[in-house]
């Protein structure tokens, strides 16, 4: 046994490592670590070994990066939506060659992250006609324009390149149909729309609202702000809206933070005096020495209408301002809706929004400002598998004028200070959070954390140097059995919580994963747990993003799926495989689970590569116009038609 | 030696300074997270005034995992 193998088992007893709470039936089909793997079989569960434990029946996708993507056989994965594509029906073709921002507003934009799919007609389940609702995160000039690399771009780019940018981030509404050839977009349709960070208006609703620290010199009444930033992902409320996250925003702001009045506020969320983005050369209102308050306008939660085309998208400050990753509803027995969020940085927290009021169901009128009341809290873990969820609410404990908070509104503004101050849990990058339709249970991705030291490890956190995540399940009392969605009491004050798996390759013990034993058998191993969805039926569906570990692993980022409920919890499959230095976004379903959608982002993002010589051209492979490789939302079909999964 | 060998070497006349004199920033390119030299970095124990320069080669960006090479200033 090496003497990595044998300072797991010494410093994670297997007994410490199953919950005392577990049959020791499901601990023998449950986790094991890497190290005991060297520990003879019991002889139930050989009898494993000849027969596949997991629901899950697809053949899997080839494990290896390739400029091309890959899907498991017996399915299809058609690219549906390019950057660049039309979505406005009098947007011009695109022309790599001849980027402009007003052409840009009218196309499809960058780096897709949150996909969602939205029946037509609206309350219908119908999964064949809907709206693609779309973010656009981020962007890579140096992909975008010729003559940049990702290290001088910011000091290199022009105006009209930086307008560009902001044009092609934010969020868009399409229509799409499937038809004898597949999905395609319904071109002139009155839904189609690009909302960016350059042009869309939007209103800022809750406590934070026209309050001082929202006031810019454009924008006096601290209510309206130009666009929204960094959109990652996203959920779909009960009613049919969608709610799209700003997660980094802070990296778009230049200018000293220090000189400014927000300057331990904007400390706190990252902004140093440095941006990636070349934009505060050309725009004020990115630099925060000119506009100290632009910063505090950005961080929200925004409520878009994809149905309504004319609405004004709306930042709901009562869920708080962090770099959110997602939001993600459910409605709780009472029928009051709860949003669950992470703040995807190392070592932040995760956070839960629970409406005042009650869902009114076929009525999306009647729920139109239900986010506008209600509680915001953070939840702390202890270590004997229990967590509590702390409110954040102005005059309570700490959130006292004692402590610099003078209103709900600094408590939403500053929360990520409030919530230290609550004494909430450091986890490692909580990425997205999703409900399970069957279970019940909520599952948080903890894409990694490589600066969490021996010294703070902890059954919830079992790895220092956390290099490839791990898949925390919260359960809400009413959860303990296999099938409770319905009574989930997502509104409880405390909540159990197990692992589900350490991700890692577990034929390297010095790695420390922890998935299903027959894992490396009958699956595979993934890393950089990010986003992830449920199908009817319960079971998980991973989408990873390594960043550029990729390299280093050689496994591609893509779609991993896996039961969490019987015999075949935590035995990840492979389904899909992104292009090279891509990673996985997305994924939805329709409510059939006839199609995944998922969205490959930054095909072809490493240092050396370039818009004249990029490491893929993907997906349109035209070396001889020489087209940049482009993020794409690509529809996943079976070839024989029937449900993914089944 | 010096006692930490797992620094790179780096003259002190050879680190990036702003105009104030304070150690420069060096942003990564893939995630936007900034070093702050003057300030070090609490989350990996690096402690202030410690130049970007110097950082161990296996020196990680705290948010995304990018290595050095990924950074500009």
């Amino acid at each position: 046994m090496s003497d990595t193998a044998e300072k797991i088992i010494t410093t994670t007893p297997l007994a410490d490592l199953i919950d005392a709470r577990l049959s020791r039936r499901s601990a023998l089909k449950g986790l094991l670590a890497a190290g005991a793997a060297t520990v003879a079989a019991p002889a139930a569960f050989a009898a494993t070994r000849n027969t596949d434990p997991s629901s899950l029946p697809f053949e899997q996708a080839p494990h290896n990066v390739e400029m091309f993507h890959q899907v498991s056989p017996g399915h299809r994965a058609d690219v549906l939506l390019r950057w660049g594509d039309k979505v406005a029906a009098d947007a011009p073709a695109f022309d790599p060659f001849n980027l402009t921002a007003e052409a840009q507003e009218k196309q499809f934009g960058y780096n897709n992250d949150f996909v969602a799919f939205l029946p037509l007609p609206r309350g219908s389940k119908n999964s064949t006609h809907g709206l693609l609702a779309v973010n656009h995160e981020y962007t890579n000039p140096e992909l975008m324009f010729t003559g940049l690399t990702a290290l001088n771009a910011a000091s290199r780019m022009t105006r009209e390149q930086a307008d560009v940018e902001i044009a092609a981030h934010g969020h868009t509404i399409i229509e799409i149909r499937k038809g004898a050839n597949g999905w395609e977009p319904v071109q002139g349709s009155k839904y189609n729309r690009r909302i960016s960070a350059r042009s869309t208006v939007m209103q800022v609703n809750g406590p934070a609202a026209g309050h001082d620290r929202l006031k810019t010199r454009a924008d006096p009444s601290g209510r309206r702000v130009i666009g929204t930033l960094n959109n990652c992902a996203g959920g779909v409320t009960p009613w049919g809206t969608v709610l799209i996250a700003e997660e980094n925003f802070n990296m778009y702001f230049g200018g000293d933070p220090a000189k400014t009045s927000e300057a331990a506020n904007h400390k706190r969320l990252g902004i140093k005096g440095k941006s990636r983005y070349s934009w505060s050369r050309f725009h004020e209102r990115f630099d925060v020495e000119k506009n100290p308050n632009e910063p505090n306008r950005f961080g929200w939660i925004v409520e878009i209408d994809p149905y309504d085309p004319q609405s004004t998208p709306i930042k709901r400050t009562t869920l708080g301002r962090f770099k959110h990753e997602a939001a993600t509803c459910v409605v709780a027995p009472d029928g009051r809706v709860v949003v669950y969020s992470g703040d995807d940085e190392a070592f932040e927290y995760i956070y839960r929004f629970v409406t005042a009021k009650k869902f009114v169901p076929n009525n999306p009128a009647a729920n139109r400002d239900l986010l506008d009341e209600g509680t915001l809290s953070v939840a702390k873990f202890d270590d004997k598998g229990t967590l509590r969820w702390l409110p954040l609410v102005f005059g309570q404990g700490p959130l006292t004028q004692a402590n610099g908070f003078h209103s709900q509104a600094d408590v939403l503004i500053d929360t990520r200070r409030a919530a230290d101050l609550l004494g909430a849990t450091p986890m490692d990058r909580p990425e997205d959070v999703e409900t399970n339709p069957v279970n019940g249970r909520v599952y948080v991705m903890l894409t990694n954390n490589n600066t969490r030291k021996a010294e703070q490890i902890s059954k919830l956190h079992p790895r220092a140097t956390n290099l490839y995540g791990h898949i925390v399940e919260l359960l809400p009392p009413g959860t303990e059995g296999s099938d409770g969605a319905r009574q989930a009491l997502h509104t409880a004050d405390e909540f159990r919580w197990e692992v589900l798996l350490l991700a890692g390759d577990p034929s390297k013990p010095e790695h420390g994963a922890k998935y299903h034993p027959d894992t490396q058998k009958l699956g595979n191993w993934l890393a950089a747990p990010d986003n992830c969805c449920f199908d009817n039926r319960g079971r998980l569906w991973i989408t990873t993003d390594q960043g550029s570990s990729q390299r280093k692993t050689g496994i591609p980022d893509g779609v991993y799926a896996c039961d969490v409920n019987g015999a075949g919890r935590a035995l990840t499959k492979f389904f899909y495989a992104c292009p090279k230095d891509a990673e996985m976004c997305g994924p939805a379903f329709t409510p059939d689970n006839k199609t995944l959608f998922v969205a490959v982002q930054h095909p072809g993002e490493y240092k050396d590569s370039t818009f004249d010589d990029p490491s893929t051209r993907w997906p349109d492979f035209d070396f001889k116009g020489k087209t940049p490789p482009r993020p794409s939302v690509v529809a996943i079909t079976r070839e024989d038609g029937g449900v993914i999964g089944n | 030696m010096s006692a930490d060998k797992n620094r790179s070497p780096a003259s002190p006349k050879s680190v990036a300074r702003r105009p104030d004199g304070r150690l420069d920033l060096w942003v990564c390119s893939r995630c936007g997270y900034v070093y702050d030299g003057s300030k070090g970095e609490p989350l990996s124990h690096t402690p202030p005034e410690t130049p970007f320069e110097t950082l161990p080669d296996s020196w990680r960006c705290p948010h995304c995992t990018s290595e050095k090479e990924f950074f500009f200033n």
